[in-house]
């Protein structure tokens, strides 16, 4: 085929000028399509999302089950003295595992029933794998809830504000800036002393930095949108204040929200995972990804598995988030380039 | 623009009181000041020596009372007194506040030098392997959680390079022999690993801001006018280009050299440097030592606060549309 020369091999590839040989072709366009559509940020993201809901049949130990003899197990494609051990007296870790996930199909699972682990076991004995599951189920929750909340809270606010003007405006515009002067970690770890480690506390302290980043550009986007004639037309018309904001504001930011929100869910999990590092998350049994990196960090020179991976996973899992929501940002408001 | 100045150092005092009453209220929720200070001593105190300690601290007052004459001598450079070591607050967070500094400076040094010139690389060669090479160290700097990138930075630099290959360059931690400054050439390379993990993140905002405004203004008529003229790409790119395209990228980076200052926290923990991230953790907080507290969160949200103003002079210097608005 003839092309021009001044064409690059990007242009021709997304043109279809450029000739494959025929395994190459399929190739080549299963890379397009991974290039063109998210799939593996989704596939990460779902993987996630089934870890978390279904973290209770998925385990194959207690979260907090586990004993000093069972210290440092390496991950199971690693060799190990205990797990040679375990082969020669006739246990097989495939039907160990089988075993630990019928126990969790009949709710009958014992602590010991399987000496196999998937990927290890942490400074006293408890298993890295199971604990990853519920921490994922923990940084989906945390992260779910803040931005809801901040989402409805963020929107509400820049709309309103942005509308009213005024006054209330200004308030507003006052408490953002008041919010993003104080230092955010060191603000929940005074509340965590003072309200005691909860929860609530924590999904509380998420809640609160996620409403942040809407209000501004909401707001700003308010302002550009409540000088259309439609707007005004629909005041001449009679409708009612809560009627304008609904269906005549909201429908025009309403992409611009989702897109702030797909972009900081990546930052909201980073913070969880801060707090929970820092000793301010999730009580103690409970296994949160930050929290597991904060306790194995101390033997990471003899064990490396349970800092790493559950660090990886927060890794991946934020890369997937952000990757998505730049991707969401190009598709529903290319204006956003800038601020993000 | 005097107006807008007035505007803006309004809204900052604003910020700053908002913030402390807010922090006030927060450190007097907590446990009462006076059984802190009181603590484990043996002695029976009897009511009338209860009631001169509460006087000797100011606590006999009414909470509004107690904020006014906190911000009252604030306003005079005096913190207060540190209750847990008896020390002005003043002088903790002066010790202390050095090596923060160091640390914040040297990772937003490294931050813009690096997302400059990976922004300006990926811009030039667009859609090409660099490009997507930057992108790529973009978007895993800002997914990387730094207490894990820390710990991971310690482990490969500081045990297996020794364990291995016997290099025993760089340290596990700390900011080496102190000597009252903390900073001599002697010790810098214990700042090499934590400016590294705190500026990898923000290098990556600046790397796309410069990238996304660099390719802006490398499609605009001027820039094709110069080549058309016959000028170098060097000056093109770095004189033409670059020149114009900065300004998003440096406005951000004030902003983003306060965010260090509350970043600086968890590197200061995991590489157990003695900055006021550290001394706000393990002396303020865990004591709730409220005058200390007080006394470092006001010192970040003031470097918040001046950093976000001089972000905004500086926007408004470059381009005059904010001035008016």
């Amino acid at each position: 085929m003839q092309t021009t020369p001044r064409m690059t091999t990007l242009e021709q590839d997304i043109l279809g000028m450029r000739e494959y040989p025929p395994v190459l072709h399929e190739l080549h366009m299963l890379w397009r399509f991974i290039r063109r559509w998210p799939v593996i940020p989704l596939v990460i993201l779902s993987i996630l999302a089934l870890a978390g809901v279904f973290a209770g049949g998925l385990a194959t130990h207690g979260e907090a089950a586990g004993g000093i003899r069972d210290r440092h197990f390496p991950p199971i494609w690693m060799q190990d003295d205990r797990y040679d051990k375990l082969r020669e007296s006739g246990l097989s870790p495939g039907s160990c595992l089988w075993n630990a996930f019928k126990g969790n199909a009949e709710n009958t699972r014992r602590a010991d029933v399987c000496q196999f682990h998937i990927l290890g076991t942490d400074h006293s004995g408890r298993d890295v794998y199971s604990r990853m599951l519920h921490g994922a189920r923990i940084s989906l929750v945390v992260a779910t809830i803040a931005l809801l909340s901040g989402f409805v809270t963020g929107t509400a606010l820049g709309v309103v504000s942005g509308y009213a003007g005024g006054w209330l405006d200004e308030i507003v515009t006052r408490l953002v800036d008041i919010w993003q002067a104080l230092p955010f970690l060191m603000v929940a770890l005074v509340c965590v002393l003072i309200f005691g480690q909860s929860t609530t506390l924590l999904l509380a302290l998420m809640a609160a930095l996620a409403w942040n980043p809407f209000v501004r550009v909401i707001r700003s986007q308010t302002l550009t949108i409540k000088n259309n004639a439609y707007v005004d037309l629909a005041r001449v018309a009679g409708c009612s204040t809560t009627r304008i904001l609904i269906r005549h504001i909201l429908p025009g930011v309403i992409n611009t929200a989702v897109v702030i929100a797909t972009l900081s869910v990546g930052s909201l999990i980073l913070a969880e995972a801060a707090l929970s590092f820092l000793g301010a998350g999730v009580p103690a049994p409970d296994a949160t990804w930050g929290s597991m990196v904060s306790e194995g960090r101390g033997y990471i020179s003899t064990a490396w598995w349970p800092t790493v991976l559950p660090g990886l996973a927060i890794f991946l899992v934020v890369l997937s988030l952000n990757f998505t929501g730049d991707w969401l940002r190009d598709r529903l408001d290319p204006r956003l380039q800038q601020i993000a | 623009m005097a107006k807008f100045l007035a505007r803006r150092v309004l809204s900052i005092f604003i910020s700053i009181i908002g913030a402390t009453v807010f922090i006030f209220i927060l450190t007097r929720l907590g446990p009462d000041p006076l059984t802190l200070y009181i603590g484990d001593s043996q002695v029976e105190l009897s009511q009338e020596q209860i009631q001169l300690i509460k006087e000797q601290l100011g606590l006999d007052k009414s909470l509004p009372l107690q904020y006014l004459t906190w911000i009252w001598n604030l306003a005079q450079f005096d913190m207060g007194q540190s209750i847990g070591t008896l020390r002005p607050v003043s002088e903790i967070i002066r010790i202390h506040i050095a090596v923060t500094l160091i640390l914040a400076a040297g990772a937003w040094t490294f931050a813009i030098a690096v997302g400059l010139s990976i922004g300006v690389l990926a811009s030039v060669k667009r859609a090409t392997f660099w490009d997507y090479l930057g992108r790529t160290f973009a978007l895993m700097g800002q997914a990387t959680p730094q207490f894990w990138s820390g710990v991971l930075a310690i482990f490969f630099f500081a045990v297996l390079l020794r364990q291995w290959f016997g290099i025993d360059f760089f340290p596990t931690g700390g900011i080496g022999e102190y000597d009252g400054f903390p900073l001599h050439w002697g010790n810098a390379k214990h700042y090499i690993l934590p400016c590294i993990v705190l500026g990898w993140p923000a290098s990556a905002g600046i790397m796309r801001l410069t990238r996304s405004s660099m390719l802006e203004i490398l499609d605009s008529e001027y820039i094709k006018l110069a080549r058309a003229k016959g000028i170098g790409p060097f000056t093109i790119i770095w004189k033409h280009g670059l020149r114009n395209a900065i300004i998003p990228p440096l406005t951000s980076a004030f902003v983003l050299l306060a965010d260090y200052l509350n970043g600086a926290l968890v590197v200061e923990i995991i590489f157990s440097m003695p900055g006021i991230g550290t001394v706000a953790l393990n002396q303020a907080v865990y004591d709730n030592d409220w005058p200390l507290l007080a006394g470092t969160v006001f010192v970040f949200i003031g470097i918040y606060v001046t950093f976000a103003f001089m972000a905004d002079l500086l926007y408004a210097l470059i381009d005059p549309r904010i001035r008016y608005e």
